[in-house]
């Protein structure tokens, strides 16, 4: 069986420049990815989230970058505290003219597998509530 | 001891058959001829996969073979498209984030 990647790719209208702050400076970090302590766009740099169902169990996520290439890619591991399995995350920018085509890349997620079928749902959920309601929400419905 | 679709692949070598089976229906020696480890090894591994409904035995003969049970593997590609939901969502969070900023630099 493939060990198949999530791939999702997006074009951003924004230049390339602007994709790779809102990806390393953690005040735009703050705005639509995660709330961490510290960010900084270095190998070995180590952060962590923790995260969960309102009502569910809590997990402490463990991230470490392994690579930087300056302006257009970040890749960092992914796993859990407690639990086995390791998942690499990349993130990789393309410029096209003033635009820029990002490709996010998530590899490994078999190795969690053997955590159980809840696993990816309660220790994501919290996630994806917050922006498929919250951020949509406000997309659709804009204060102003 | 948990027998389900996320036990099943949670093995490589358990992956592989998954793969070779996937494509071919093939007896217990046509597999274990993809591999170094020994003929009971494989054996195990097809056990687990039968317990977890990815598997199914048939006798045929002398033989026995192996049947994949492709709406258990659905539950695999499930499982993974939970992760591509999370990242679509990230990624358009992502978008409303720089079309703020956007909006902000013209003003």
């Amino acid at each position: 069986m493939e060990n198949e990647p999530v791939i999702v790719e997006r074009v951003y209208n924004a230049p390339i420049g602007k994709v790779w702050k809102a990806l390393t400076d953690n005040n735009e970090i703050k705005q639509w990815y995660f709330q961490l302590a510290d960010f900084k766009p270095e190998v070995g740099f180590k952060f962590e989230f923790t995260g969960g169902p309102d009502d569910g169990p809590q997990y402490l996520h463990l991230w470490e970058i392994t690579e930087i290439v300056e302006g257009k890619k970040l890749a960092y591991t992914w796993r859990y505290d407690g639990y086995p399995g390791n998942s690499v995350v990349s993130w990789e920018l393309f410029e096209q003219g003033d635009k820029t085509l990002l490709k996010l890349t998530h590899t490994g997620l078999e190795s969690f597998a053997n955590n159980g079928s809840d696993f990816a749902k309660t220790s994501f959920n919290g996630g994806w509530n917050y922006f498929v309601n919250d951020a949509l929400k406000n997309y659709l419905e804009p204060a102003a | 001891m948990r027998r389900d679709v996320f036990q099943a692949i949670a093995d490589p070598t358990r992956r592989e058959i998954i793969g070779l089976i996937a494509h071919k229906t093939l007896n217990l020696n046509a597999i274990a001829e993809n591999f170094e480890m020994s003929r009971p090894a494989i054996s195990q591994h097809i056990k687990i996969l039968t317990e977890c409904g990815l598997v199914e035995m048939k006798q045929q003969g002398r033989d026995r073979y192996c049947y994949i049970q492709f709406q258990k593997l659905a539950e695999v590609a499930q499982w993974i498209e939970q992760y591509r939901s999370f990242w679509t969502g990230k990624l358009d969070a992502l978008a409303l984030h720089l079309s703020k900023d956007q909006q902000t630099e013209q003003q």
